[in-house]
């Protein structure tokens, strides 16, 4: 194909705007309620983990795909039960005000009541899946400008 | 309004020279004109027309630095002035205009989410836009540097038009060939339709071959509304006093030189064809009119 002869377009004919978008600034959220299934995934993982070192009594199930196992949540007596690492970790009022808005979301995705959902287990959880993006964490880290370090 | 880049593919062509030759010419028949130099290389048209003297300074505002929506300063003080015309000039930061706006891609797209894209090749057009140089100039001409990349691919979004100088030979004819890969590929992905306004065989030395040159080129099917002799003195002592051809003439010529006064002659009529390409109406005709 070879190039028109002539003038091309008129680059200043059109609304520039409607071009070049300008991007919405948007604080980073996570998208709670995929994500939360995930996090689910990995509670599960973790509930197995626990179970793994208790008498199995079921070894006649084999066909089960899943053995019947006590989840995490009954099996404890205290919410701290289990938690013998304590990470304390400083977080900006934006986040810690995000936090109820994410709390509620995934109260939501559980169909439980928000104040049935224990932060210790949501922030563990939360934890978790961001360990399984950690490309997604970096990009918030860029967004605070380690891309220029 | 009249927009273009001036593009070659191949360096040393008088490319540089014929754009702010032609810029002068638009200026002088009563048209306000911007230049946007946007090649980082020393021999520029900045320096040509002698506007070059923050380009090392590391500190100074620069086009780049409004292409990534962090300018330092107002755009109209990166503005100069020379001969009538006014210029953007080069500066060091244009060498990192690629990593910049992959940078600022980085990060516009990771705050703006997964399906935005941001626009690196129109972010020239987008800073003339919000600085309203349409509604202030009636000549817009990008000079970048000639090899393909981000300072080409904005200049040609911003501009949708080429003036193509060349060589007349083997070279000059692939350098087409190159530009259109590369027009083509442009059109495809900025969704634009890009124009070539005119080839303009430059440096001939024997009038003899003008004429099949000038063949070959149409018969490329472009417009070629001039042939422009070799006039490597001439060109040469523009470098050297840092100004126009015209001015090189009017002020550093003892005695006139007829072929030199016709190669003016050919850029003032090369710049009202591009004109009326354009239909710019000339001042005076227009304070005739009225």
């Amino acid at each position: 194909m070879t190039m028109k002869s002539g003038a091309g377009d008129d680059p200043f004919a059109d609304d520039t705007s409607e071009t070049d978008p300008e991007p919405e600034q948007e604080p980073p959220q996570e998208p709670v309620g995929e994500e939360s299934a995930t996090g689910q995934k990995v509670n599960d993982k973790a509930a197995s983990d626990i179970s793994d070192s208790s008498p199995d009594p079921s070894s006649d199930t084999e066909d089960s795909p899943e053995k019947p196992e006590i989840p995490r949540i009954m099996a404890r007596s205290s919410v701290k039960e289990n938690r013998d690492s304590v990470l304390q970790f400083f977080v900006t009022e934006d986040t810690a005000q995000q936090e109820d808005a994410f709390e509620r979301a995934v109260a939501d995705a559980l169909e439980i009541r928000t104040k049935d959902l224990m932060k210790l287990d949501l922030r563990e959880a939360a934890y978790l899946v961001a360990m399984q993006h950690p490309e997604e964490t970096a990009e918030i880290l860029n967004d605070w400008g380690y891309e220029y370090r | 309004m009249l927009t273009y880049t001036t593009y070659s593919e191949a360096g040393g062509v008088g490319k540089t020279t014929l754009a702010a030759n032609l810029a002068v010419a638009h200026a002088d028949n009563g048209h306000k004109v911007l230049i946007i130099d946007m090649d980082q290389q020393d021999g520029s048209l900045s320096h040509l027309l002698g506007v070059d003297a923050d380009r090392h300074d590391p500190d100074a505002d620069t086009i780049v630095h409004h292409m990534i929506d962090r300018p330092r300063g107002d755009f109209d003080d990166l503005i100069k002035t020379s001969e009538g015309v006014d210029i953007i000039p080069s500066h060091d930061a244009l060498e990192s205009l690629g990593d910049w706006l992959d940078k600022a891609a980085d990060f516009e797209e990771a705050a703006a989410g997964e399906d935005y894209e941001y626009p690196r090749f129109e972010q020239l057009r987008r800073v003339l836009a919000d600085n309203d140089v349409p509604n202030q100039y009636d000549v817009i001409i990008v000079d970048p540097p000639a090899t393909a990349g981000p300072h080409l691919y904005n200049g040609i979004d911003a501009t949708r038009s080429l003036v193509i100088p060349m060589e007349l030979s083997g070279k000059g004819k692939q350098s087409i060939q190159g530009l259109e890969s590369v027009v083509d590929g442009l059109e495809d992905s900025l969704e634009i339709a890009v124009g070539v306004l005119a080839v303009i065989p430059n440096g001939t030395k024997r009038t003899t071959d003008q004429e099949t040159y000038r063949k070959e080129v149409e018969g490329l099917g472009y417009e070629v509304p001039v042939i422009l002799a070799d006039r490597t003195s001439l060109m040469e002592g523009c470098w050297t006093q840092q100004c126009s051809a015209f001015k090189y003439v009017e002020e550093h010529r003892d005695r006139k030189r007829d072929y030199e006064l016709e190669t003016l002659e050919q850029i003032r009529s090369l710049a009202a064809q591009l004109e009326a390409e354009a239909n710019l109406v000339d001042e005076e005709e227009e304070v005739t009119a009225a």
